[in-house]
């Protein structure tokens, strides 16, 4: 009746984090309120402005509705890891986590933040977790890993999923777009599908022309795989044109090379 | 880890402990209870009523000088009963007119004195007649006098009659002067003499009867100037003389006036003591009578002798009453008189008796008179007489004991009664009498009970009211004796009885007992109310209304009744006040309202209205109706007297509390906007108010519950920096919440302010000095972090405190501070830690450091405890097993290390030597590996299969790479390269195999890591064939989830 509020501790660590960082809080309210969609949208806006304080206070009034709302708490979350501050993120999440047990999506960026510190078995493990619970979001940075340490027939087929949702609308501005699709590209030709893989890399070129990666790696699957010089060589022009890291510049020199030497 | 402190209790004190708390001396309820525990002393006072004045049961021992006992006036016995005086007065006149005529026309004729005798007769006879008028009437008044219903003395003037005898005796002298030798000179003589004595001029009336005695002594007139004597010494009390002359005509009996002078004699013979002579005398006067009965009985001096008789009979029962004795009574009256004329002797002298105090003789005449004919008319007055004899007998008992009798025997149903039904008047004075004699002695008895308070006494006066109305229900008394038996029961706490029989005074409107008996009613059945224990266990602690127990069903009844009749009585204030006063107890809130209402309406300047006020609003208040509250507060307020009475302030308080109260009731239904607006608004209203601030503070408590949490901490923070003492508490809870709904609403930099502002302003909160150190290590604040860490550490005394260290030392990790690292984390592992996982960390973390810090000896020394510690840990479940496979790897690498700095020297007789020693460490280090593969970390299980790898592609280099021995022709070089290309490659097949397998597992187990990265990069330059060269770009793909919100 007249409990304002009970606050309990619950541990975390069966999401793999020691005990001893920090525990999370669930707080019990007499009433809470449900966050309208227009609340909701207001506070969207007010995270993609990066306005901080208007978007703290937005977050304040939702979390009196409800304090444990788990897209407000992620939100939040969101907000201290785009702030560099982890571990605040952290905080927030597990706090969203105490009543929103297994959500995916928390775990998944719990993942993405252990990945920014540099622990990999951590992020794998949130990853995991997050996939398990049906986060694509997770499969995408599984996959992500995966591509960065050459398992790209492991990743093919998140990404494949991925690409097929972003593929009709390859224009949205979104830069996970292009490197999904440049990822996927890159999975099949390291899987050794290079016919798969020349279709995503023309279909994706068009539309990423001025995308140093993307160009390089077609004109990789070109040269290298396909030996295809006719299609490379306008490939490898716009990439000369692009590219300004010496890095690209020397690999690029060494597929003309190449080009040049199937030509003789 | 963000501390949690249990605010549960901690708000259940502030939402209703503190309210309850600071109400302790004045919550309404409370305030309102404490003025019932005074309104109990509204006491309904009981009036005093007397006892009607009542008759003495009897009289019986009336002291009776016989010698005042008197017989019939002469005069009287000159009319017989039934004349009609005025007529004969007329006549007399008329014929006194005539004679008078006669005289003066016959003046001088010779016959004028015979004229003169006739008038002067008439002269007699109209004085007498004026006398026995005048006496009469002085009778009349003298008997007036004496029954009080004159007060003023009469006086007897005979005048007028003795103007007759006057005129008599001129008439009479004239005639002796003209004829003085008349043969009625006697007669001329004895009146002369008669009317001197009647003008009282006795020297001149025995003149006159003695010469007619001397000049002529055969005269009758002889006898009747003796009589005339006789008269005149017996009117004087000279009753000795009188028997002389009357004694003087008796001795003849044949004298004309011989029983009247034998009557008189028997008087006077009773007077002077000769009372059995004067027996005698009367006897014979009886006697004559009897033998004149059918004669001229006109022969006794104009006196009947059978009237005489019947004088004489009547003085018998005096006369025998003196000389006689009962038991013989019956026989003497019987001769004397007759069978048939004694039982009404018997009755005489039984009342003689009782009269003049003779009770045995009386009791036994009584008794058996009513012996011989129980069913007598009369039969129920002898019992009464029984009863009278014993009314003033100091034995009360036989009083009692004849009084039942005569109740049973001759009360209204009786069987006497009943036989004599058809005499309803006679049955209606019999029953008249016997509640007029019960009464008078109930009241008596009632009347000695009050006066001694004996329980005796009381018990006494109680079966007698109990008999009366067992014998009489209805009558003119008997609302009176229902009161005054109320009276007596209420004197003997018999409150119930008592009640009872005021009621039923009470029933008629028209009794004059109406009210009071109303009222006592009351009162009565009030002394039977439960007292407060006893209210308290009827009532329990339950809310509903509850039934009156019967006691108490009973007072309101008559209450009501009373209330209904008496509105404006003078007791009706206390009574309406006590009957709502009980409503209220039994929670009858719905009955008690009205009651008060009226009372505070009507009647605003007695206490009652006071009381009344006051439980009026605790009802309201129990009913958890504040509005109701309100208006009955405003209502009270708005009569002048409540207003300025004591209770005109409290209900000002209890206004201003039931404001808070109206608050609180919202809360408890939930309402927690309508409470924190209803709390604010009291809060703002009544700033002076000592409940102000707790307002305030309630006010954000229950905003903060409606989840308008940014007004929740504006207020929180008033309450906050109030200095007062009395809000002390609030104060510091405020504080504590608005850093906790900081914290709560997303706010952490503020929260983390808040948390070390409050923990540094109350001592006893160290986990706020951690909370405030977590969040600040989130917002990288890490000095603020670790100077709340400190003072946490400083002020918890518990083993839970270490964990401050451990968070400092991963802050100056973080602060890249590795000396300052360090040190906190052997501090932390010198404490006796218990969090395994922290330890095992620490440990490892001591290890990376001193490696960073290139203490050799040191980060093995941590690598090793790290790994010894893990086991120690994981006895029942595995623990830290990365932290071990990775110290455990970091350990092995110095055989890697060492396995590379064995060279193989050009001097052939030496390598083989020196390729064993390396085989050797090979093989160590192979096996070593296995322990890094038996924790199981997928990661380390790469970095020992990658290990293996390199070890063997170094093996396999080395070998290929070894210095040629020299003196070697072309074919002998050819065949040592075949001879160490056949040693080399299986250790370059290892290799690949190593990496192969580091790989698979590394994808398999998501063994992501350097050393997955190293495997792979070495199988593309070992078998690029089967493992080209996989250059991609690719773009890290980092996808933070927003669960759903940003499309």
């Amino acid at each position: 009746m007249i409990i304002a509020l009970i606050l309990a501790f619950l541990g975390l660590q069966a999401f793999g984090e020691t005990s001893s960082t920090y525990q999370a809080v669930t707080y019990k309210v007499e009433k809470t309120e449900k966050i309208s969609t227009s609340d909701l949208k207001d506070l969207v806006k007010a995270y993609l402005s990066r306005e901080e304080r208007q978007f703290l206070q937005k977050v304040g009034l939702s979390l009196a509705k409800n304090p444990n709302d788990p897209q407000v708490l992620n939100l939040l979350a969101l907000h201290s890891m785009r702030e560099r501050q982890h571990d605040l993120a952290k905080i927030v999440l597990n706090r969203a986590l105490a009543s929103s047990e297994n959500n995916p999506g928390l775990l998944n960026n719990l993942g993405v933040i252990a990945l920014r510190e540099g622990r990999i078995q951590r992020a794998v493990t949130f990853f995991r977790r997050a996939i398990a619970g049906g986060s694509e979001s997770a499969r995408l940075n599984m996959a992500g890993l995966q591509i960065e340490f050459g398992d790209f027939q492991g990743a093919l087929g998140s990404l494949q999923q991925a690409y097929s949702k972003v593929r009709k609308n390859l224009n949205d501005g979104d830069p996970n777009t292009v490197a999904i699709a440049n990822n996927f590209g890159v999975a099949l030709m390291g899987s050794g599908s290079f016919k798969e893989a020349e279709k995503v890399f023309e279909e994706i070129a068009k539309v990423f022309g001025k995308e140093v990666k993307v160009l390089l790696n077609y004109a990789i699957l070109l040269v290298e795989k396909i030996r295809q010089p006719d299609k490379a060589r306008p490939v490898l022009n716009k990439l000369k044109f692009s590219a300004d890291q010496p890095k690209v510049l020397q690999r690029i020199e060494s597929l003309e090379k190449q080009i040049t030497s199937v030509k003789e | 880890m963000v501390k949690t402190f249990s605010s549960s209790s901690l708000l259940m004190v502030v939402l209703l402990g503190y309210a309850e708390l600071s109400f302790a001396k004045k919550t309404v309820g409370d305030l309102l209870k404490n003025i019932e525990s005074s309104a109990s002393t509204s006491k309904i006072k009981k009036g005093k009523v007397a006892l009607p004045k009542f008759g003495p049961v009897v009289n019986s021992s009336r002291d009776r000088d016989l010698r005042q006992v008197q017989p019939p006036r002469r005069s009287s016995l000159y009319y017989e009963e039934g004349t009609n005086e005025a007529e004969l007065e007329r006549v007399t006149d008329e014929g006194i007119s005539q004679l008078f005529k006669l005289t003066q026309q016959f003046k001088t004729s010779p016959r004028r004195g015979e004229l003169w005798l006739r008038l002067a007769e008439l002269y007699v006879e109209k004085a007498r007649l004026i006398e026995y008028r005048l006496q009469t009437k002085f009778d009349e008044e003298l008997a007036a006098l004496r029954e009080k219903k004159s007060k003023s003395k009469p006086k007897l003037n005979l005048s007028a009659a003795q103007s007759f005898n006057k005129k008599a005796i001129q008439l009479y002298e004239w005639f002796l002067r003209d004829y003085p030798k008349d043969d009625k000179v006697p007669q001329a003589l004895f009146f002369l003499g008669y009317n001197y004595f009647e003008l009282g001029e006795e020297t001149k009336g025995k003149g006159y009867y003695a010469r007619l005695t001397k000049e002529h002594p055969e005269s009758l007139f002889v006898d009747e100037s003796h009589f005339a004597l006789g008269e005149y010494y017996f009117d004087r009390s000279d009753f000795k003389a009188a028997l002389g002359h009357y004694s003087m005509i008796t001795q003849n009996p044949r004298a004309r006036l011989y029983s009247f002078a034998l009557y008189k004699a028997a008087w006077s013979q009773y007077k002077t003591g000769q009372v059995k002579a004067a027996l005698n005398s009367l006897e014979k006067v009886i006697r004559a009578g009897r033998l004149a009965k059918g004669q001229d009985d006109r022969s006794s001096g104009g006196v009947s002798r059978i009237r005489l008789a019947g004088e004489a009979t009547k003085d018998l029962v005096v006369f025998y009453g003196e000389a006689g004795s009962a038991d013989q009574a019956r026989s003497y009256f019987e001769r004397v008189v007759g069978v048939k004329n004694s039982t009404r002797l018997l009755e005489a002298l039984a009342y003689f008796y009782a009269d003049t105090g003779n009770r045995s003789s009386a009791s036994d005449l009584f008794r058996d008179m009513i012996d011989r004919d129980p069913r007598s008319t009369k039969a129920y007055d002898y019992q009464y007489q029984i009863v009278r004899l014993y009314g003033s007998s100091v034995e009360g008992s036989l009083f009692r004991k004849e009084l039942f009798l005569w109740i049973e025997g001759f009360g209204p149903n009786s069987p006497w009664a009943k036989a004599n039904a058809n005499d309803a008047d006679l049955i209606q004075k019999s029953t008249d009498l016997i509640e007029t004699t019960l009464r008078n002695y109930i009241l008596q008895q009632h009347q000695t009970a009050q006066n001694s308070r004996a329980e005796f006494s009381q018990k006494q006066a109680q079966s007698g009211y109990d008999l009366y109305f067992t014998v009489f229900s209805t009558g003119e008394r008997i609302e009176e004796m229902h009161f005054f038996y109320g009276e007596l029961l209420f004197d003997m706490a018999q409150w119930e009885k008592a009640a009872y029989h005021y009621s039923l005074s009470a029933k008629s409107p028209k009794s004059p007992y109406h009210k009071k008996a109303s009222l006592n009613a009351v009162l009565a059945l009030e002394k039977r109310l439960p007292d407060a224990k006893r209210l308290k266990q009827l009532v329990g602690d339950a809310q509903e209304p509850i039934r009156f127990p019967k006691e108490i069903a009973d007072f309101e009844k008559v209450a009501i009744d009373y209330l209904n009749f008496f509105p404006t009585g003078e007791s009706a204030i206390p009574v309406r006040y006590k009957l709502g006063s009980l409503y209220y107890y039994f929670n009858q809130y719905d009955r008690a309202l009205p009651v008060f209402k009226e009372i505070t309406e009507k009647h605003p300047g007695t206490k009652e209205a006071q009381y009344s006020a006051n439980l009026m609003l605790d009802i309201y208040n129990i009913k958890k109706d504040f509005e109701g509250l309100e208006q009955a507060g405003k209502q009270i307020l708005s009569k002048a007297e409540l207003a300025a009475s004591p209770v005109g302030s409290q209900v000002q308080g209890i206004l201003q509390r039931s404001s808070f109260k109206r608050a609180q009731e919202m809360e408890s239904k939930s309402d927690f906007a309508g409470a924190a607006a209803a709390y604010e608004s009291f809060s703002e209203s009544n700033p002076n108010s000592e409940l102000s601030q707790s307002a305030k503070f309630n006010a954000a408590v229950n905003f903060e519950r409606a989840n308008n949490i940014a007004k929740a901490i504006a207020l929180y923070m008033q309450v906050a920096s109030s200095k007062a003492k009395n809000d002390a508490g609030i104060a510091k809870n405020s504080a504590k919440f608005i850093a906790i709904l900081l914290e709560r609403t997303g706010q952490y930099k503020a929260a983390a302010s808040a948390f070390e502002s409050y923990a540094k302003e109350y001592s006893d909160s160290a986990e706020f000095f951690f909370n405030a150190a977590v969040i600040f290590d989130g917002l990288q604040d890490y000095n603020a972090a670790l100077r709340n860490y400190q003072k946490y550490f400083e002020l918890n005394k518990k083993q839970e405190r270490l964990i401050a260290i451990y968070q400092m030392a991963k802050i100056w990790e973080k602060k890249e501070n590795p000396r300052q690292a360090k040190r906190f984390y052997e501090q932390y592992m010198n404490s006796n830690p218990i969090d395994a996982e922290s330890v095992i960390e620490s440990s490892f973390r001591l290890a990376k450091i001193s490696e960073g810090l290139k203490q050799v000896k040191a980060t093995e020394e941590w690598y090793k405890k790290t790994i010894a510690i893990q086991k120690r840990l994981s006895s029942k479940k595995p623990i830290g097993a990365s932290f071990a496979a990775e110290a455990q790897f970091q350990l092995l690498l110095k055989f890697y290390e060492e396995l590379r700095r064995i060279k193989i020297p050009a001097n052939p007789q030496r390598q083989a030597a020196a390729v064993n020693q390396k085989l050797a460490v090979l093989e160590r280090l192979k096996n070593e590996l296995k322990k890094v593969i038996r924790f199981d970390d997928a990661q380390f299980i790469v970095a020992a299969l990658t290990l293996t790898g390199q070890a063997n592609q170094h093996m396999a280099a080395s070998l290929y790479n070894a210095p040629l021995p020299g003196g070697l022709d072309k074919e002998g070089l050819e065949t040592y390269k075949k001879g160490i290309e056949q040693v080399a490659l299986p250790f370059k097949d290892q290799a690949i195999q190593s990496y192969k397998e580091a790989v698979e597992k590394g994808y398999r187990l998501d063994g992501y890591g350097e050393w997955l990265n190293v495997a792979r990069t070495e199988l593309t330059e070992l078998d690029p064939q089967t493992y080209p060269k996989a250059d991609f770009s690719t773009f890290e793909i980092l996808v933070p989830d927003s669960l759903g919100v940003i499309k």
